[in-house]
């Protein structure tokens, strides 16, 4: 029984971890109808900021979590302002290349500018200290994890609902046209868009920071992979789902993990794709998705 | 005879007669399709050779031959490193190498084999490249079940008895073998192997795989990964904040330098061991190898640099014996020398095993943070290999 409980606290520790990515991914989707991949390198940047911060003399966790939210934000801003902004009434395909080009670019840039090899920040050290609550070992870092997603989450919910930029966000994601008729602008609404997945990736970038100690160029690349199927199980445009698409996923990579004999540990990945495809067959469009018309594909 | 014939026939006659005195030593061209980025970037042997083949040219005289490094990045791919290898054999490279992978190195040694190149990996390991009958494919390392044997010789001397074993089919037998060999020698000094658990390379939360350490009923005084850098390093630092105080026990993927600051608090390093392929931190030949390096602006990293250094030397001690820039000829004079000196060695030699090279293997502990040698043997007994 503890086991299961030690388990069950893992499972929620790496399932806050894939929604707040899946948030992130999901607001500049639900927005613009751009999955952007490029979501990893704003995580990266972030990272890498602290890194240089730490090597001018920085100290500071709190100097670190500040200048890592602060420096995603402005990374995403810059992203859509200088590489989205120009497609943005392009096909959806050439968002989804930009993405990819971005992304491609930073990485290259890391590459070749800082190093190919991991660089050690420990500043974030801190963060991650383990403590015992009777038999279970407990991580202040999956306590923080787990309560940034709900708090991000409520935030999410209350700005989307209570604020004037909120409101016109949400009406955005249903028709942007009709939303820019009444006199809403959009450059406004989808920076916005951009600034709040900048800071989430702000926060990710601590949260993965603390945890491994180093930074690599394809530090958020990997992670922003399981964001994506977080948002397609949960349901692409909503942020519900991918809140919810995280949790699942997160649960399930535990689950496979804990459950897959030893043997057939090389399966464990392909497992939880397959475990997601049957999830897809069963609603197609995500757990929390809108059906959306396709258009008649009989044969 | 005019002047001017006069002076043309003497001319002539002194070029035939110079004609040998001018005679150049053989170019070896070595095409690298390093892992400059990616996955393996921290286990790249490409800055050591280009430093070694530098120091070497630079020594050698009009007769010596001369080598040629060809480097380009395979982003850790096993596919580009494969499409780089034909790039370099069109080149008319004489040796070449790739990602230290089967899947790299298999095809590489195929497609060589019809130009009589050399596939020379200087940080393989790996059991398959010695199964599959290839003449053409020569490790600079020893392979993974005698560094495995090493480790599990430290470990029993250290007290370890009941291990954990993890695995990862990422690295192919690398990492989901040498786990199992590390055990199988650990049984043989009378210890056992009371778990075994997967990962994916790339972990940053091994919370799971911890909390199924504790749940096991025999309880482990080791736990032993063959992984790259931070996830091995996360990984102690992970173990020893729940509370596991026992060995942490690994390969020669713990050896970068980034160990230590990934790990990040130097008491967790008290019982982690791991075998490598040659000793650094004493002030001996590699140290003052990777200084030298360092100072001619060498981006050197490590011990692999080193390895990338030997396999330039023997090629130039093979391309020297031979004295020709003929592959064939290269690889037999490889593997005909008694042995080279080396950065790492103080005779490197493939005569015995053809395919590998047969050497003491350190295994390094950490004392107050730093690193120590705690082993250099040649392991009695080694599992898997015949």
């Amino acid at each position: 029984m503890d086991y299961a409980i030690q388990q069950i606290v893992n499972a929620l520790a790496f399932g806050s971890e894939y929604a707040l990515l899946a948030l992130g991914l999901a607001l500049v989707f639900s927005i613009m109808g751009l999955v952007n991949f490029a979501h990893g390198e704003i995580i990266a940047v972030a990272g890498y900021s602290v890194f240089f911060a730490v090597a001018l003399g920085l100290q500071s966790v709190l100097g670190a979590v500040t200048i890592a939210i602060v420096m995603g934000i402005v990374t995403a801003l810059v992203f859509e302002r200088v590489a989205f902004r120009p497609v943005r009434y392009a096909p959806t395909t050439t968002g989804l290349l930009t993405a990819f080009g971005v992304s491609i670019v930073v990485q290259n840039m890391l590459t070749l500018f800082v190093s190919p090899k991991a660089r050690a920040v420990p500043v974030l050290g801190p963060l991650n200290q383990t403590f015992f609550i009777g038999p279970y070992a407990v991580s202040s870092l999956q306590l923080l994890e787990l309560a940034v997603t709900i708090v991000a989450i409520v935030a999410l919910v209350l700005f989307l609902n209570r604020s004037l930029l909120g409101l016109a966000i949400r009406a955005a994601a249903r028709d942007f046209s009709t939303v820019r008729l009444m006199g809403v602008k959009a450059n406004r609404v989808i920076a916005t868009g951009f600034a709040l997945s900048g800071f989430l990736a702000g926060v990710v970038s601590v949260f993965i920071l603390a945890r491994r100690g180093s930074v690599e160029p394809d530090f958020g690349s990997a992670p922003v992979i399981k964001a994506f199927v977080a948002c397609v199980l949960g349901g692409f445009g909503s942020l519900a789902g991918a809140a919810v698409g995280g949790m699942v996923l997160g649960f399930l990579d535990v689950a496979i993990l804990v459950a897959l004999p030893q043997k057939f540990g090389g399966l464990r990945d392909a497992l939880t794709y397959f475990l997601v495809g049957v999830v897809l067959f069963w609603r197609p469009q995500g757990l929390l998705g809108r059906t959306v018309e396709l258009g008649d594909k009989e044969v | 005879m005019s002047h001017r014939s006069l002076l043309l026939g003497t001319a002539a006659a002194l070029a035939l007669f110079a004609g040998p005195a001018l005679a150049e030593g053989p170019t070896i061209k070595i095409g690298l399709a390093a892992s400059l980025t990616g996955d393996f970037a921290p286990y790249s042997e490409a800055e050591g050779a280009r430093c070694m083949a530098d120091q070497l040219n630079k020594a050698a005289g009009p007769d010596d031959p001369k080598i040629e490094i060809l480097i380009e990045d395979s982003r850790s791919d096993a596919q580009l490193s494969v499409s780089l290898g034909q790039k370099f054999l069109d080149e008319k490279a004489q040796v070449i190498a790739g990602v230290p992978f089967p899947d790299a190195l298999i095809p590489m040694s195929q497609m060589a084999a019809s130009y009589g190149a050399t596939v020379y990996s200087a940080p393989n390991t790996q059991v398959e490249m010695h199964e599959v009958g290839l003449d053409n494919f020569i490790a600079g390392a020893v392979p993974d079940p005698m560094n495995a044997a090493a480790t599990a010789v430290a470990v029993a001397a250290a007290g370890g008895k009941a291990t954990v074993i993890l695995t990862s089919e990422d690295g192919a037998s690398w990492s989901a073998k040498t786990p199992e060999w590390f055990g199988e020698a650990l049984e043989k000094t009378g210890g056992k192997v009371v778990g075994k658990l997967a990962y994916s390379f790339g972990t940053t939360d091994w919370s799971p795989q911890i909390a199924e350490i504790k749940a096991f009923a025999d309880k482990p005084d080791t736990v032993y990964v063959c992984g790259p850098v931070p996830d091995v390093g996360i990984l102690v630092r992970q173990l020893r904040s729940n509370g596991f105080d026992g060995i942490v026990a690994g390969c020669d993927g713990f050896d970068d330098p980034s160990l230590e600051e990934t790990v990040g608090n130097p008491a967790y390093l008290d019982k982690v061991m791991f075998a490598t392929h040659g000793v650094m931190g004493d002030g001996g030949q590699i140290d003052q190898f990777i200084a030298a390096c360092k100072a001619a602006g060498y981006k050197v990293n490590g011990i692999f640099d080193a390895l990338g250094a030997d396999m330039v030397q023997v090629v130039y001690d093979a391309a020297k014996a031979s004295g020709s820039d003929d592959p064939v000829k290269l690889r037999e004079a490889i593997r005909a020398s008694d042995g080279s000196k080396t950065v790492m060695s103080d005779n490197l030699s493939f005569k015995e095993k053809l395919a590998y090279p047969v050497k003491t293997i350190p295994v390094i502990g950490f004392k107050d943070g730093k690193r120590v040698v705690i082993a250099d043997d040649v392991p009695v007994f080694v599992p898997y290999l015949k």
